[in-house]
């Protein structure tokens, strides 16, 4: 077991360096500069001063010296700073990154609680009309594009409804109200970004489950438990259910950077203030290091996601535990 | 109490698939007795299997149960309500299956799979339950059986897992225990000891059992009446010392032709044709394409079973 944490953790070194490196040259990749946005039209700035600028922050070197520039000033924990005001990248992240983890754990919480109910009882019910009902909802959900339907949510429920807000998360009037008030205030916020977040990921995981435990439900040692005689409650929840979530463990593995690229998404729809909004205001205005810095965060986030989903597959499977 | 213990009366069960119906048990009557052995022989596909797991209602769709009774211990079981089904499943009946591996759960322990179905049944506290299970351990002849409680299935040997799964057929002490060819999946020196095992068993315990298997020489170590399948019919039924001696069923005969001997140096015999398609069965006997008395009323009509002795039912024209 030990051994085989610690075999998924070395993993974990050369995968951020093979993301961070494609980062790093598909946004350099990208037409324009730093100096173009603020300065290429702009008659006023002389072409030396560009110039200057560029050699300023290192752009007139090749890509890789770059690169290698940037990894060295990692290694020691440094992520730069940014290009737009001058402050530490990592102050930056650390500020959005609370918003960030909030939303992306309640959306996962959501998924699991809504999805697993929902793929287990239609295994169980395969074929029946709550079955074939929920089918359909399903693959609505899943065909549904989701910035569409977060901005429906907003029109319908924050516009015409009135019942949510439909952006922003720590209002500036909260600091009056008192804590009660301040978390309600907090889950109210909460309510519209959550649905869209989880809404795609809860039609790919409740089919992943149904056909998972579909699976396991034609399996031997399921007549085997019915030829005991247990009840069907202890059939299905205690021998299908823990095998039929053994795929559905890796498969939220791979739902993460969903989620948080999903984030990208969600947080600018709904003026989040998280990390992702964060990174697609640095791409928009070619903030390098505030980039690279998001990047490397959210695939540390999906690498250690990854990294759960294989120990608490091991957890659940012992013939992974005991090799 | 009747000396019958098992009575299968008329039994069929159809499987309705979008290609046809497979009538993989067409009408067959079978009687087991208290304490006797009975071994259904026929080859894959004839319909044994479905036979024993019919007998404990678990057939699956698009399988179904269509007309016929079985009746155990006095009840009709086809006529009982589920909850009560559930309890003769394991307290009435055990069913020992073909493939140890698969036939455990591969995430449980082997001790809370022991021990669940007597937690269940008798609600019996775990500690007492898991003291039941470590006695039976040591009766199928588990060299440690504390250790095998806390294994999982994968850590175990074929043979040691088909041990765990007769134990587990035993737990409840059931008046009957099923077994679906305990033995195939295993090596033949694991299958010998498999074979010691359930005959020592046997003696021990007094089991009526009910033994499918498509090999006749396991039948005929362990049976003391043995019943031939074939095509989802019973073609030959009588004690194990007759039907051994002078089998009077073509098919049976030639069953018995095909088990190699010493005589043959080598040679291996067998039945010509192969297993007809249950969803296509020939006209008449089922049998006729393959056999080699057969005449042209057998391609016309079967023969329904008849005795042809005491105690020894045939099925063909031809057998006296």
């Amino acid at each position: 077991m030990v051994r085989y944490i610690a075999k998924r953790l070395l993993l974990i070194a050369p995968m951020l360096i093979g993301i961070s490196l494609i980062t790093f040259i598909v946004m350099h990749l990208a037409p324009g500069d730093p100096t173009s946005m603020r300065y290429g039209l702009n008659p006023e700035v002389s072409g030396s001063a560009r110039a200057e600028l560029k050699k300023l922050y290192d752009l007139d070197k090749p890509v890789h010296i770059q690169y290698l520039l940037w990894a060295k000033r990692l290694a020691r924990f440094d992520f730069g700073n940014s290009f737009l005001d001058d402050r530490p990248v990592m102050q930056k992240i650390v500020e959005r990154l609370p918003a960030t983890l909030l939303l992306n754990v309640c959306a996962l919480a959501v998924i699991l609680l809504i999805a697993l109910p929902i793929g287990v009882s239609s295994a169980v019910r395969h074929g029946s009309l709550y079955d074939k009902v929920m089918t359909i909802i399903v693959f609505i959900g899943y065909a549904t594009p989701t910035f569409w339907f977060a901005l429906i949510l907003m029109v319908v429920f924050g516009f015409m409804l009135g019942w949510f807000p439909i952006s922003g998360l720590r209002p500036w009037y909260i600091e009056y109200y008192s804590s009660g008030r301040q978390v309600a205030d907090l889950l109210w916020h909460l309510v519209l970004p959550v649905v869209a977040a989880s809404f795609g990921g809860l039609a790919g995981i409740s089919r992943y489950t149904k056909s998972s435990m579909l699976e396991v439900l034609r399996q031997d040692y399921i007549r085997t438990a019915r030829a005991k005689g247990l009840p069907e409650r202890k059939v299905i929840y205690k021998h299908a259910l823990r095998n039929g979530l053994l795929p559905i463990v890796t498969i939220l593995g791979f739902a993460l950077p969903g989620l948080i690229s999903g984030s990208f998404i969600f947080e600018t729809i709904f003026a989040w203030p998280g990390m992702g909004r964060l990174g697609y205001e640095a791409i928009m205005q070619y903030d390098y290091p505030v980039v690279m810095g998001v990047g490397v965060i959210a695939s540390m986030m999906t690498l250690i996601g990854i990294l759960i989903s294989d120990i608490l597959y091991a957890f659940i499977d012992p013939r992974i535990r005991y090799k | 109490m009747s000396k019958t213990l098992l009575e299968i009366k008329g039994l069929k069960t159809h499987f309705y698939t979008s290609r046809g119906v497979v009538k993989a048990v067409d009408g067959i009557d079978l009687i087991v007795k208290r304490g006797e052995t009975v071994g259904l022989v026929g080859e894959s596909g004839c319909g044994k299997t479905v036979t024993g797991l019919s007998i404990i209602r678990l057939i699956s769709e698009p399988g179904r149960i269509v007309e016929g009774k079985v009746i155990f211990d006095g009840d009709d079981l086809l006529g009982l309500k589920k909850e009560r089904m559930r309890k003769i499943r394991g307290e009435g009946i055990g069913m020992v299956f073909q493939e140890p591996l698969t036939s455990l759960n591969p995430v449980l322990r082997i001790g809370d799979q022991l021990t669940e179905a007597v937690i269940v049944h008798r609600k019996s506290s775990a500690i007492e339950a898991e003291r039941e299970a470590l006695a039976l351990l040591d009766e199928v002849k588990i060299d440690s059986p504390k250790q095998t409680l806390w294994a999982y299935p994968h850590q175990l040997s074929g043979g040691m897992r088909q041990r765990v799964g007769i134990a587990m057929a035993l737990m409840l002490k059931p008046k009957l225990v099923l077994f679906d060819e305990p033995t195939t999946a295993l090596d033949v020196t694991v299958q010998s000891g498999i074979l010691q095992l359930l005959k020592g068993l046997r003696q021990k315990m007094g089991l009526s059992s009910l033994f499918i298997t498509h090999d006749l020489s396991v039948a005929a170590q362990l049976a003391d009446r043995i019943v031939v399948m074939y095509a989802g019919k019973v073609v030959e039924d009588a004690k194990a010392g007759d039907i051994f001696k002078k089998p009077r069923h073509p098919y049976t005969k030639g069953l018995l032709d095909s088990i190699p001997k010493r005589e043959d140096k080598g040679r291996l015999r067998s039945i010509a044709g192969s297993v007809p398609d249950l969803m296509n069965l020939p006209k008449g006997c089922p049998f006729h394409p393959r056999c080699p008395l057969k005449e042209s009323r057998c391609e016309k009509e079967l023969q329904d079973m008849r005795r042809a002795e005491e105690d020894w039912r045939v099925r063909c024209w031809k057998a006296a």
